[in-house]
């Protein structure tokens, strides 16, 4: 077991340094960097900046010397001090934009994701096990629809309902006069009241997606010799289920989390957007749009890491449920 | 046969598969019996339904696959005195009956060994829930009955072998793990379907040996499905050779080889090589291929393929059953008890 777990850290930190590489390389894809964005913006009010500063300035933010140079700082700057670089359009450090919206964004991701698992796995299995049957006809045409129709698209007909019926759009995790008041019951009402709109929206499709996914996997599985082979020698149908068939199919299930957890922490970007959601997904959207290269690259690189950590994590699940996993090399 | 009631009787069993196509009559009324203490060889074909036939007994017939008629009688109850017979295709899926049949009084080996075993759980895992299953012993008392089980199955070091994993074990072991749990409730009747198919010449006799050692041991009964004759000479007190659907031909094992009745039997052991007779020569085969079931020819549906078919005869109307008496049947035109036709061929 340590030596798995040894090599798979070792492939992450791997996978990590190339990561960094790739990021590094987008973030100065276009040209200029942050001081020559800053040179701009005396220069148009009217106080220019003498190439010295300019020198000092680079030194100070690490952008003097070649590309490599140019990594290296970076990468060390994040690697030892957990420094990820400014951010141009909030003048403030990027540690500081990101962290307030973390919370929020985990907050509104993790209960989506409960949610939908709950919802999702008890429908799926029902759904594989009564194949051919009404309820799973019903399930899985909603499925369908639940999966074809954009999650944006469902977020803008519920602004149109609620400006139509309530004549307000529902905006945000909170009202305005609890947003800045400190937690008490009230705003958590007040947080429940807003928080069931982008549940809907979000988790439609991703209930809709593991359902088919744990119905197909759970199908498959049924068919299987050794289903056959329990039945044959007496177990009955309930634990049948559970111990066989429904163990085997749980394994794809868990090996979603690698990218279940990146899009936890963005968040729906375009549906973020559409509701004024305060997670990350808008402020990227907005990096990218202003070129606000270090916020991007650093909200990318937190989402590879977050990446490669949850594939750590599904793979050390997997190697937990599955002893073909853990014991496979060793046969 | 002159036997007392047989353990198992299969009466007018059909049992049959919806598919796109139209509806594939496997299993299309078969009797078959099955006697305490004896070995019933099923051979035939792929796609001869014996297999069906066998997973009908137990009510394995998954979905889009359906017994439509027919009854099974269990008379293990009435034999050793413990209650009464009764139709197992008559039970409620729910019926206690049915879960003590199933690994308890009836135990079944399938084809692949390494596939009917769940990857995820040890073998001793599932060897000890079928074994509280079917008798109430305490945990501890099931493990170290699994180990005396799979030590009895010839599994060597079977204390550190409970805890392995289907995977780390060859086909031969997961198949020797597979009758220890077949026999853990000491079953009056073993179904082995293929067992051997899926394993090496050389596995496969140990396997043999391994059956007929246990049988002899705990007095049961064997109904054996294989298209191996060397195995049905091997194994066999009675044999059932089964076409399309259909049991052709019952006979004992010996009178089946010294004078097999049915066209079908006859060209069967001709298309077994026998060590030094055939060199040199082609083996006979049967001509044609086994026609599609959901084509099943009119009249006899072995006569495209046979030899001594009668045109106007076999291909118009269904074969007769023929009692040679002994448990001697043979479903032929040839034995029918009619003049005009009596030795003619086609």
């Amino acid at each position: 077991m340590v030596r798995y777990l040894g090599r798979r850290v070792l492939y992450m930190a791997a996978t990590l340094l190339a990561i960094s590489l790739v990021v590094f390389v987008i973030i100065n894809l276009p040209p200029g960097d942050f001081v020559t964005a800053l040179q701009a913006k005396y220069n148009q009010q009217g106080q220019g900046l003498g190439p010295q500063d300019v020198e000092n300035l680079r030194v100070r933010y690490g952008l003097d010397g070649n590309l490599v140079q140019q990594y290296w700082h970076w990468f060390t700057q994040i690697a030892a001090h957990g420094n990820l670089g400014m951010s141009f359009e909030f003048d403030k450090p990027v540690a500081q934009v990101i962290a307030p919206r973390l919370g929020w964004t985990l907050a509104v991701s993790l209960i989506t994701l409960l949610v939908t698992w709950a919802l999702a796995f008890p429908i799926g299995v029902y759904s594989a096990v009564k194949q051919h049957s009404i309820g799973d006809y019903a399930v899985t045409t909603v499925g369908f629809l639940g999966l074809a129709t954009p999650s944006f698209l469902i977020a803008l007909v519920f602004i149109y309902f609620s400006v139509t019926w309530f004549g307000s759009v529902p905006s945000g995790l909170c009202s305005p006069e609890w947003c800045d008041a400190a937690w008490n019951l009230g705003k958590l009402l007040d947080l429940f009241g807003h928080l069931w709109i982008p549940m809907i929206v979000i988790g439609t499709g991703g209930v809709a997606g593991l359902v088919r996914i744990i119905r197909n996997n759970l199908l498959d599985e049924l068919r299987r010799p050794y289903v056959t082979a329990a039945r044959a020698r007496g177990v009955p149908e309930g634990p049948l289920l559970r111990r066989y068939p429904l163990r085997v199919a749980l394994n794809p299930f868990v090996s979603t989390i690698g990218w279940i957890l990146p899009l936890l922490l963005v968040g729906d970007i375009v549906v973020g957007q559409i509701l004024s959601l305060p997670t990350l997904g808008p402020i990227l959207l907005g990096a990218l749009k202003s070129q606000d290269m270090y916020l991007a690259g650093s909200i990318i690189m937190i989402l590879s890491v977050v990446t490669v950590i949850g594939t750590l994590i599904s793979d050390l699940l997997l190697g937990w449920l599955d002893p073909r996993i853990r014991l496979g090399h060793q046969r | 046969m002159e036997h007392a009631r047989p353990l198992l009787e299969i009466s007018g069993l059909r049992t049959s598969f919806d598919t796109y196509d139209g509806k594939v009559r496997a299993v299309d009324g078969v009797d078959l019996a099955v006697h305490a203490g004896k070995t019933l060889c099923v051979v035939g074909e792929s796609g001869c339904g014996k297999s069906v036939t066998a997973r009908s007994i137990l009510r394995l017939v998954e979905d889009p696959g359906r017994i439509e008629s027919g009854t099974i009688a269990w008379n293990g109850h009435e034999l050793d005195g413990t209650g009464e017979s009764f139709d197992i295709l008559a039970l409620d899926p729910k019926d206690k009956r049915l879960g003590r049949l199933r690994g308890g009084e009836i135990g079944m080996i399938f084809q692949e060994p390494a596939a009917s075993l769940l990857p995820l759980r040890t073998i001793g895992a599932q060897l000890i829930e079928t074994l509280r299953i079917h008798t109430d012993l305490s945990k501890k008392a099931a493990r170290a009955k699994a180990i005396e089980l799979l030590d009895s199955v010839g599994i060597p070091d079977p204390h550190r072998r409970v805890d392995a994993y289907p995977f780390q074990l060859s086909g031969g072991m997961c198949q020797r793990a597979m009758i220890a749990i077949a026999l853990c409730a000491n079953p009056s009747l073993l179904i082995a379907d293929e067992p051997t198919t899926a394993l090496d010449v050389t596995t496969q006799a140990r396997i043999l040996d391994l059956i007929r050692s246990l049988q002899a041991e705990h007095g049961m009964a064997v109904m054996f499905i294989t298209h191996d004759l060397g195995v049905v000479a091997e194994l066999a007190d009675e044999v059932a050779v089964m076409y399309l659907g259909r049991v052709v031909e019952r006979a004992g094992v010996e009178e089946l080889f010294a004078d097999p009745k049915h066209p079908y039997t006859k060209a069967l052991l001709a298309s077994v090589p026998v060590l030094g007779r055939d060199r040199g020569r082609d083996l006979p085969t049967i001509p044609g291929a086994v026609p599609n079931p959901l084509h099943r020819p009119t009249g006899c549906s072995f006569h495209p393929r046979c030899a001594e078919a009668i045109a106007g005869r076999c291909d118009l109307d269904d074969p007769p059953e023929v009692d040679f008496g002994g448990g001697r049947t043979a479903e032929c035109v040839l034995y029918a008890p009619s003049e005009d036709t009596e030795g003619a061929t086609a």
